[in-house]
């Protein structure tokens, strides 16, 4: 099992996740009429469809495509994974391991029951989403609780445009009950199409969920997600989108309200293979009474990905004094020539906005009351150029309420870490705002300094601690710096990077900027 | 909110208040009652915002002092969200931006919870919002905009005006609802107010500078604020004299 010293879990809490309490899925059933009802009407708040799909603890139970829908050019189908109901002469690959994939994804893997595929023909252009609906119901089983493994294929097929949109909701009289959910979602954009995909997650709140979306994205294709995640005593997604061909585009958004002791928990890849591929990611989030999220992103850019373009943005309203979020957004380049940028908020809502709000409504009836605008769905073709298009509405984008205070900044003191969370002997990077940190934990004292080396731009965290002579050393060229005044000791380096007043306060490691 | 009918009395008693250690308002008192219209006028720096504000709640106003009622209820132990559900509502001097909540978002958050406004609606709060934007001047697809981004002062103004009437409170104070607006925006919004007023009752706590405002907005009473305390009060005619004489005759001792 994979373990919260790992990155990727960082902040998970999956310490404390025993598979072992966790069932295999039972045989499945029918749904009754009642229960497929209840799923259309589901489905009905996605708009018009082309297609249901309705899967029941994993198991297809039901496909009902729409009058009008060209059997001979799109493939909705569900079937074992082994492909035997396949019949675009290709076996249901599964999604590959990956180097880095999660122990889960392995676990789903050798648990899955049915898979749903969605194909579009070439140059096809469906009218309206494909809607698949996974109902998870936490009955009884043997011993334990019950597990579920949905996987999902969505192939669209060269010129092609599609849509389709999964949902993932409890149902049934045990919503509270513990039910661990794992599902995969493989979505292939080739050469020149489009896909619109939209996430939404409303399972019950004993709920486990670690799902992962992988998509890839081909040449001139342009993948667009959104993902919504509302429901589980934890959920977790990892969303990795590889742009694997010239001109590829992917634009990545999520958003996300946590109450009571939720925890939502989002990873994300922004995985640059090619040139002028471009990628925009915006999550945001709030978090009410004891929830917590976890936000932690990768813009990763190959070489070769020459131009590429990529962006990553996560903001958090935390609403509640007892609520936390995470925000960790991270690049790692292999190429000249590119552009890249990320930022993260976390704070609270502005208290003259507040106060200005509940001064002539009633809207704050709650303390937590929150709507939230996302973006219409499904998201029409932007009539300009895609990227202004959609660089444009980003403003918009904000969870409505909600703006977060403001940047961090000058005379702020802002909470960095749990004191656990640096390693004695070790150096961490934080971003705060415009700020980027560097924190050494030598035994039980904590040091903070500008992350930049004074020498050339890289960063001091990933260096060497020589917590006897209280000294950083940059990885790249060697500088030493000590920590207590930031002077450099040994050369290249001849400046002196700024440092930071830290202190500790219970478990909460605080850096004051200045 | 206002329930469409009764009467409701805000009743201030010797109310003052501390702005960071500062004191502001030195015992104030002023009691508005359905259908009245108060007028509140004063110099720079003689507390008028701090008296709105204190009404409706604001952090960082400290109440070191005196009461306030309305209809019997403790407002300065209770939310600014708790005392707009009574039924007061402040349309601030500067109204606040709030990026990425639309107007039209809010209404109905605000019209959508609670049942005590469902007899008295009786049209789409989508419907109510743009009648109301059109009595006050303001194009619909303002509607549709973030509160208060982007917008001049004035529409700022009136934008404040449509919601008061979308929301119909008992006691609206307004903080220099002149300030900001031209000509035709202080005529349309001072008749929307005074329309109001015979709609439902309105009760209003008009805070300016200037005659002006109460041209259209005929007073029943004006009160003069200078130094935290309310000097003076009268008639109409009191706002006509201050017009002339300014506030000079008005200094505290």
């Amino acid at each position: 099992m994979p373990s919260e010293a790992e990155e990727i879990w960082r902040y998970s809490g999956i310490d404390d996740f025993d598979l072992g309490a966790f069932s295999p899925p039972a045989p499945g059933r029918d749904l009754t009429p009642g229960e497929l009802a209840q799923a259309r009407s589901l489905a009905d708040h996605m708009g018009t469809r082309c297609a249901l799909v309705v899967t029941r603890n994993g198991v297809v139970v039901g496909i009902e495509p729409e009058p009008g829908l060209d059997s001979a050019t799109v493939t909705v189908a569900g079937a074992g994974p082994l492909g035997s109901g396949a019949d675009d002469g290709e076996a249901f690959a599964l999604a590959p391991p990956g180097g880095d994939g999660d122990a889960l994804s392995v676990v789903h893997d050798a648990f899955l029951s049915d898979v749903v595929l969605v194909s579009v023909g070439r140059a096809v252009e469906l009218a309206g989403p494909v809607v698949i609906v996974h109902l998870v119901d936490a009955e009884p089983v043997t011993s334990g609780s019950v597990s579920v493994f949905p996987h999902t294929v969505v192939r669209v097929g060269p010129g092609a445009s599609a849509g389709v949109v999964e949902l993932f909701a409890g149902y049934g009289p045990r919503l509270e009950a513990a039910a661990l959910v794992v599902p995969v979602s493989q979505l292939e954009v080739a050469d020149g199409a489009r896909l619109a995909y939209g996430n939404v997650q409303i399972l019950g709140g004993g709920t486990t969920q670690v799902g992962l979306q992988r998509s890839i994205v081909g040449r001139d294709a342009e993948f667009r997600s959104l993902t919504v995640s509302l429901g589980g005593r934890y959920a977790r997604v990892r969303t990795d989108s590889e742009l694997a061909g010239e001109g590829g585009r992917s634009s990545l958004l999520a958003a996300y309200l946590g109450t009571a002791a939720q925890v939502h928990d989002f990873r994300t890849l922004q995985d640059h293979s090619a040139g002028r591929t471009e990628s925009e990611l915006l999550f945001t989030g709030a978090v009410a009474d004891r929830a917590r999220s976890v936000y932690s992103g990768l813009i990763r850019i190959h070489k070769g990905a020459r131009r590429a373009d990529a962006r990553q943005t996560n903001h958090n309203l935390v609403l509640s004094e007892g609520a936390h979020a995470d925000s960790v957004p991270n690049l790692d380049i292999d190429e000249n020539d590119v552009r890249c940028s990320h930022a993260s908020t976390v704070g609270p809502i502005d208290e003259e906005q507040r106060y200005y709000l509940e001064g002539w409504s009633r809207w704050w009836p709650n303390g937590s009351s929150c709507s939230v605008s996302s973006p219409t769905w499904p998201p029409a073709r932007p009539s300009r150029p895609w990227s202004r298009g959609w660089r444009s509405r980003w403003p918009s984008a904000w969870p409505a309420g909600c703006r977060p205070k403001r940047e961090p900044a000058m005379g702020d003191t802002v909470r960095l870490c749990a004191r656990s969370d640096i390693a004695p002997g070790t150096a961490r990077r934080f971003e705060v705002g415009a700020y980027r940190i560097a924190v050494v934990r030598i035994e039980d004292d904590f040091y903070a300094l500008s992350d930049t080396c004074s020498h050339e731009d890289y960063s001091l965290s990933e260096g060497e601690v020589f917590a006897d002579a209280c000294e950083l050393e940059c990885w790249k060229h060697g500088s030493t710096f000590d920590l207590r005044t930031g002077e450099p000791l040994s050369l290249p380096a001849t400046k002196s990077v700024p440092v930071y007043p830290v202190r500790v306060e219970g478990d909460d490691v605080m850096v004051e900027l200045p | 909110m206002n329930d469409g009918g009764g009467t409701h009395e805000l009743v201030v008693g010797g109310l003052s208040a501390d702005v960071a250690g500062r004191t502001v308002l030195r015992g104030i008192d002023l009691t508005v009652r359905s259908g009245e219209i108060h007028a509140v006028m004063g110099p720079n720096g003689s507390g008028k915002s701090t008296l709105a504000h204190a009404l409706m709640g604001r952090p960082g106003i400290e109440v070191t002092g005196g009461q306030v009622h309305l209809d019997g209820h403790d407002l300065l132990a209770l939310a600014p969200w708790q005392r707009a559900r009574l039924g007061l509502f402040l349309a601030p001097q500067y109204p606040t931006e709030v990026p990425g909540v639309r107007l039209a978002d809010v209404l109905g958050a605000a019209l959508a919870d609670g049942p005590d406004l469902a007899g008295v609606i009786g049209a789409s709060v989508e419907q109510r919002a743009t009648a109301e934007a059109q009595r006050v001047g303001l194009g619909a697809k303002l509607l549709e905009r973030s509160l208060n981004v982007d917008l001049s002062g004035g529409e700022r103004k009136r934008s404040e005006t449509l919601q008061l009437g979308v929301l119909r409170p008992a006691v609206a104070v307004l903080d220099e609802l002149d300030s900001g607006l031209d000509v035709d925006g202080l005529r349309d919004v001072a008749r929307r107010v005074a329309e109001a007023v015979g709609e439902w009752g309105l009760g209003v706590v008009a805070i300016t500078h200037y005659r002006r405002l109460l041209s259209v907005l005929r007073p029943d009473a004006v009160h003069v604020l200078v130094a935290g305390r309310i000097v003076a009060s009268g008639g109409p005619e009191l706002a006509d004299e201050l017009e002339h004489t300014g506030y000079a005759g008005y200094q505290p001792e």
